[in-house]
Formats: structure tokens, C-alpha cells, sequence
């Protein structure tokens, strides 16, 4: 039930994200393109296929980051976890800054950077917490320190650089992806590791219980939590390195899905890459609109939107007594 | 039914990790399957860690250590969970799932535990309300039993708890227990074997009525590995758990008299006839009793030695032990018509074991004051066989002449000997 009605929601935004833009497209027109039957304008053509490609990119991106944060939360058993606390955004961050620093010109070729840089880092947290039997709290300790140790890189390479604009601007996030093969791909990439998360659910709802519970049922804990790990950070790492950084998505709408339907992440999954995706359709709707001929940064209107509707949902929780 | 080495410990030795600090000392035990184990001890003396070597959880311990007729480091955990089950001493806090959804996890994957057993458990407990409600909203003693279906529907033969009952309150530690000995020898009537359970206990009430050998642990050493009735006394416990050097035993009045009798009593239920004992110069002591109470007053004025406890507490264990040092000493144990609370189980269980092991003489007025029984019917299979085993009396009355036959045959049995 509530997953129709998020479902008619994302379709409704999906709509207006259609008709609104620096040129408004009536509802006729977005309808004929919908059904693709005859008589579209072909000026309107192009600008909805535009759109089109814009909005799979923000579904991907939203859902995706809502994805990788429920895994995280759930395997590292934290609820401020977020897709980037065990260094993606950080890895991605300071890769791209050099990239960009050294002046490489394809937006294709950093956005490999930054793949790799968050892979890296990633890499580099599980193995510094490996000495320890991969336990959360070194791997949140971990993370914790090598994202301040890549900021402070990052901010030496921007206070050196001459393309500060370039940087700043690939650090506060985008959904003006140009259409490629890479974006495919991380499409291709993202429901797979979705697929695989939601057919191993219930490992995910077992690794919520006591630790040595989880070990007296024979289920190894440590293999699974770093399988989970490097799935949503691989997730996670696709979309940073398309987008740049793009935050609250990743800790708030698992927790917006949380709320609304309960742990259990057989539902949880599909449904807060729903909630996630849906969400910033909307917001990519305002980034577009708000101020005439400008593109408003998107991870600005994530927050700027996501915390009054998250603080709603909090206070109606607290009158049903935390259900 | 085939029974075999659970649990086989040889010179088993572990250490703090780092540290050379010894938690556990050269423990040499075997338990055997089916048999019902409460570990005991203070704080710090190798409970949990000796738990978490059965788990195979802690597994850098030195000597011997078997599960199975085999050493456990050599057993896959995957394996293990295939024949034991353990429940934590915590509860599953912050879960929301709904009980079914929780209960569903049990054997690795949904699919694997159909709901019409899920139903049949939740139904012996007698909570199938809890079905479809989010186990975060649920008490501690819902949760706990929960958890408790958890481990069962993986049908295990070995289960092991860590203080399972810690946060409950008497009537769902009560729950908790018969519901795992029901399903124990439920299923000892079927397959043929019943299960091994060994728990952590903080309740030596509890541990003395619900196991069949108590181990006592101190310091990382095992004091004694014993039945209830040899493991539960001043000797062993008092040091370990009281601090004070309760090595003192209980003392009867001293003064020639030939015959003691304890009366279990309350309520002023027992002033009558303890009166008739006096009367009849037989040395007397009484308890558990309520300070204020009508036989706690009697006693006071009359000298008699008894066990006492602050009003509207549970009997401590103190106290506890001290009332079966009592139990033990004396020669008759009479059993008055009192209001019959959850804390008299284990000393029900006692005062049978005592008359059969020990050949005590017991005179009872239960039988027919099966009204009395506020335990919601546990006691009611113990009175029974105490009514088997004793003379019964009604009215002080009775009482006198029943006391009387008892004498007789004490003194009988004294020339004869």
C-alpha cells in the first residue's frame, strides 16, 4: 500500500519534473512523449529526452545513495551510519580535486578518478580494521580518521590549485550528467548490487541481532558485514564519482524508510531506494526552478529540503510511540 | 536413550587476552547429554567466559575441551549451529521487527521455519498475542521469551543461556523454565533424546529447582560440581557469596533435647503447633518468617530460632540457604498450611529430596490445602509426592497425635540403632 503511494508520488514528480525547467512544457505535450504518439514538437522532443536522462540519473542517484545507507547502517549497526562515512566521499573527494588540478580535461576520466579514489579509501579503512576482526567500532574509527586526514589533503590540494571554482563545485554535487556509457553501466551496476542485497535481506536482518547470537547460528559475521560493506561502497562510489557528493540522501532516507515501514529488509530495500530516488527528483525539480536560470547545487536542496520532511516524520513516529 | 559426553573439560585453562591474568584455572568436568546444568558463582568468577568457551565463541583456551567426543576448535560454527543454540545475556534491543518476522530468522532464512510451528510455540507460552506486534515495544520478559523460541525452533540438543532469567519477574522465569523442560522431555518422549541445558544462573532458588547439578564457580575454579542438595549449603556458599566468613553452622539449641523439628510456617499458621512442640520439650526453629509476623512474634517470645526476612521481600539467598541448613539438621520437618509463594518452590523441592535422600520424617498439612498454592500449580506435583512421603494433619489437634506416632518411631529407630 504505502509503497503505491510512493510510487503514484515519484510518478507525479516524474511529470513535473517533465513540464517544469527554463521552458515549461505543457502536460499535452509531456503526455505524448510519454506514450510516444505522434505529433510531439520535435523542439519539445529533445528537451524532454534532456529531462528524461536528468531524472534517471537523479532516481539512480537518490535511490542508490538511500540503498548503500541502509546497508551501512544496518551491517555496522550505527544509525548515523551514511554512505560515506567510511571514506567514499573523502577517497572520491581529493582523487577528483587532483584530477581536475592536473588539469585533466574529460569529465569521463575523473569521474574514473573518483571511482578509484573511493575504492581506495574504502579499501584502506577495511584493511587497517581487519586487524581487529573487522569490528564496527574500528571500522567507524577507522573511517572517522581517514576521512579527516583526506579532507585535510583536499584542502591543501584546493588551496594550491588554481581550479578552485572547478573543484568546490564538483564537491557540492551534481546531477548535470552527460549522457555516456558510463552512466549505463553504473545503472547496470546499481541494480545488480540491489538485486543481490535484497535476495540475501534476511542476512542483513540477522546481522541486526546480538553478535553472538549471529556466530551461534553458524552465520559469519565478518564475511558477510565486509561482502555488504564493499557492495554499497562499489554502489556508492559509482554515483559520488557521476554526481559528486550528494549528502543526507544517504543517512535520512533510511531512516524516512525505517519509519514508515519497519526493519524488515526484504521491504526496506526496494523501499527506501524508492523513497531515496523519489526524493530527489523532487529536489532536482527545485534545484531547477527555484532561481531562474541558475542550477541551485543539489546537494544544498537535499538538506535544505530532506530535514523539515524528516523532522515531520520524526515527530508524527513519536505520537504513535516510536512504531 | 543413549546418553554421551556434551561437554568434556580437562585441565582447561584460559587467559585474558594480553594479559596473563587466569580466568579460568584447570577446570576437569564432563557433562553428560540431557542433564540440566546451572553455573553459579560471583561476579567475576569464569561464568561467561566459560559459556563462551561451550560456544566455541572464545576459542585460545589451553587443556582439553570436547564437544561431542570431539575438540570444539575443530568444530566449523557452522556445524555447531546445527546441534546447539544460545541466547545471550541481553535481550534484542532496537529490533523492529514483528515477532513472527523476528521468529523467522531462526534457522538462517525465511523460509526454512514454517509459521504453523512458529504458531505451536508461541501458543505453549502462551503468547501468541505477541504474533504480529514490533519486538522493540515488547517488555523484557516478552522479549526473553522470544528469544527462547528463537533457539528452540532451531531444534537444537544442546542449549546454552546466559542468565536467561535475570530481568524477569517470578511468574516468566517460571514461564521460561517449564516451557523449556515441556519441549526437553516433549521432545525425550519422541526422538528419544532430551535436550542438554546449561545455564547461568543468578537465582540459587532457581538453580536448585530447576537443575539437576549445580556447578559452583570461584576465582576461575570449579568449588563443586554437584547436585542441588550438596551444592547449596553455608560450607560451600557462604564465603563465595556473602563475604563474611558464614563457614558458622546453624546450631540447634543445645539442652538434651532428643528430637529438633523445623516448621515451615507464616501467617500464624505455625504457633499453635509450635507451641505443642515446646510443650513437649522437642527443640524448635522456624522460618522463612517475616519480621512482624504473628510466628515471627510467637517466636521472638518464646526464644525459638528462626530464619527472618524484612517484610514484603523475597527471601534472599542468605536466608534461603540458612532455612535449609535447618531443613538438614533437624530431624522433622513440619510443613504448616501458609499462603504457598513462587519463592517456596525450591524449598519444596528440598524438604522431598531431604525426606527421601536424607530419611527425614515430614508432617504436612498441604494435601488438603491445595487452596494455598499460589504458584500457579508448580507445586502442585511437589506436594503430591511430599503428601506421598509424609504424615498429614488437618487441625493442631491432629497435629499432636500425628507428632506423637512420629516420636515414637524416631525413638524406635534411635534403640534400634
Amino acid at each position: 500500500m504505502i509503497f503505491l503511494a510512493f510510487a503514484s508520488i515519484c510518478a507525479v514528480g516524474a511529470v513535473f519534473s517533465f513540464i517544469l525547467g527554463q521552458a515549461s512544457i505543457p502536460l499535452t505535450e509531456v503526455f505524448k512523449y510519454i506514450t510516444g504518439s505522434a505529433g510531439l514538437d520535435p523542439r519539445y522532443s529533445a528537451i524532454l529526452k534532456m529531462r528524461l536522462a536528468r531524472m534517471l540519473v537523479a532516481f539512480i542517484a537518490g535511490g542508490g545513495l538511500a540503498f548503500a545507507g541502509v546497508i551501512y547502517q544496518s551491517t555496522l549497526k550505527n544509525y548515523l551510519a551514511d554512505p560515506f562515512m567510511l571514506g567514499v566521499s573523502a577517497g572520491a573527494a581529493l582523487f577528483s580535486a587532483l584530477a581536475i588540478s592536473f588539469k585533466i580535461q574529460s569529465s569521463a576520466m575523473v569521474s574514473l578518478f573518483a571511482f578509484f579514489g573511493a575504492l581506495v579509501s574504502v579499501g584502506v579503512v577495511i584493511f587497517i580494521s581487519g586487524f581487529k576482526k573487522f569490528s564496527n567500532y574500528n571500522l567507524i574509527l577507522s573511517g572517522i580518521a581517514l576521512n579527516s586526514f583526506f579532507s585535510s589533503f583536499l584542502t591543501i590540494v584546493m588551496y594550491l590549485s588554481k581550479d578552485m571554482q572547478n573543484i568546490f563545485f564538483w564537491l557540492m554535487g551534481s546531477l548535470d550528467v552527460k549522457y555516456n556509457e558510463q552512466i549505463i553501466y553504473t545503472y547496470v551496476l546499481v541494480f545488480m548490487a540491489g538485486l543481490y542485497a535484497y535476495n540475501n535481506s534476511h542476512i542483513l536482518d540477522i546481522l541486526k541481532l546480538n553478535e553472538k547470537t549471529v556466530f551461534s547460528m553458524g552465520i559469519d559475521e565478518s564475511a558477510w558485514k565486509i561482502k555488504f560493506i564493499v557492495l554499497s561502497s562499489v554502489v556508492s562510489a559509482l554515483i559520488v564519482s557521476q554526481t559528486g557528493i550528494i549528502g543526507f540522501v544517504g543517512l535520512i532516507m533510511p531512516h524516512a524508510g525505517r519509519l514508515l515501514i519497519g526493519d524488515l529488509h526484504r521491504s526496506l530495500i526496494p523501499f527506501s531506494f524508492l523513497l531515496g530516488g523519489t526524493m530527489m527528483i523532487y529536489c532536482d525539480i527545485i534545484s531547477r526552478t527555484a532561481i531562474d536560470s541558475m542550477n541551485f547545487p543539489i546537494g544544498v536542496i537535499t538538506s535544505l529540503v530532506g530535514a523539515p520532511f524528516f523532522i515531520l516524520l520524526l515527530s508524527r513516529a513519536g505520537k504513535q510511540g516510536g512504531n | 536413550m543413549n546418553t554421551c559426553e556434551v561437554f568434556k573439560a580437562e585441565g582447561l585453562k584460559y587467559f585474558f587476552e594480553g594479559g596473563r591474568e587466569c580466568a579460568l584455572n584447570n577446570l576437569n568436568f564432563s557433562i553428560m547429554s540431557g542433564e540440566s546444568i546451572a553455573i553459579v558463582g560471583p561476579n567475576g568468577a569464569g561464568k561467561s567466559t566459560l559459556l563462551n568457551i561451550m560456544l566455541g565463541y572464545a576459542d585460545k583456551y589451553e587443556g582439553v575441551f570436547e564437544f561431542m567426543g570431539r575438540e570444539i576448535s575443530g568444530w566449523k560454527p557452522s556445524q555447531m549451529a546445527r546441534v546447539r543454540a544460545y541466547i545471550p545475556q541481553e535481550n534484542e534491543t532496537g529490533l523492529k521487527l514483528t515477532a513472527l518476522e523476528y521468529l523467522k530468522l531462526s534457522r538462517g532464512a525465511p523460509h526454512l521455519t514454517e509459521k504453523s510451528e512458529i504458531n505451536k510455540y508461541l501458543e505453549l507460552f502462551d503468547i501468541s498475542y505477541l504474533r504480529d506486534r514490533v519486538t522493540a515495544t515488547m517488555s523484557g520478559g516478552e522479549m526473553r521469551l522470544l528469544q527462547l523460541i528463537f533457539a528452540l525452533l532451531r531444534n537444537p540438543s544442546v542449549v546454552l543461556l546466559d542468565e536467561p532469567v535475570s530481568f524477569l519477574d517470578v511468574n516468566n522465569q517460571k514461564k521460561f523454565f517449564d516451557g523449556l523442560k515441556e519441549i526437553s522431555s516433549e521432545r525425550s518422549d519422541g526422538k528419544g533424546e532430551k535436550m542438554t541445558i546449561i545455564s547461568i544462573l543468578h537465582d540459587l532458588n532457581m538453580a536448585a529447582y530447576y537443575c539437576d547439578r549445580i556447578m559452583l564457580l570461584n576465582k576461575g575454579e570449579i568449588v563443586k560440581f554437584d547436585s542441588p542438595l550438596d551444592v547449596i549449603n553455608f560450607k560451600t556458599l557462604g564465603s563465595i557469596f556473602f563475604r563474611e566468613s558464614l563457614t558458622r553452622e546453624v546450631k540447634m539449641k543445645e539442652g538434651g533435647a532428643e528430637i529438633s523439628a523445623h516448621v515451615i510456617c507464616g501467617g500464624g499458621a505455625g504457633s499453635e503447633i509450635m507451641e505443642a512442640l515446646l510443650s513437649q520439650g522437642v527443640n524448635v526453629s522456624a522460618g522463612v518468617l517475616n519480621i512482624g509476623d504473628s510466628d515471627w512474634n510467637f517466636c521472638k517470645n518464646n526464644k525459638v530460632a528462626m530464619v527472618e526476612e524484612e517484610p514484603f521481600q523475597k527471601i534472599s539467598d542468605e536466608n534461603y540457604i540458612k532455612n535449609l541448613e535447618y531443613i538438614k539438621k533437624a530431624d522433622v520437618i513440619v510443613l504448616c498450611a501458609f499462603a504457598l509463594g513462587k519463592g517456596n518452590l525450591a524449598n519444596l523441592k528440598f524438604i522431598e529430596e531431604s525426606g527421601m535422600i536424607l530419611g527425614k520424617k515430614i508432617i504436612s498439612a498441604f494435601s488438603a490445602h491445595a487452596e494455598l498454592d499460589f504458584t500457579g500449580g508448580a507445586a502442585g506435583p511437589l506436594l503430591k509426592k511430599i503428601g506421598e512421603n509424609s504424615e498429614r494433619f488437618l487441625t493442631p489437634d491432629e497435629f499432636k497425635t500425628v507428632f506423637a506416632r512420629v516420636r515414637d518411631s524416631l525413638k524406635k529407630q534411635d534403640r534400634l540403632s
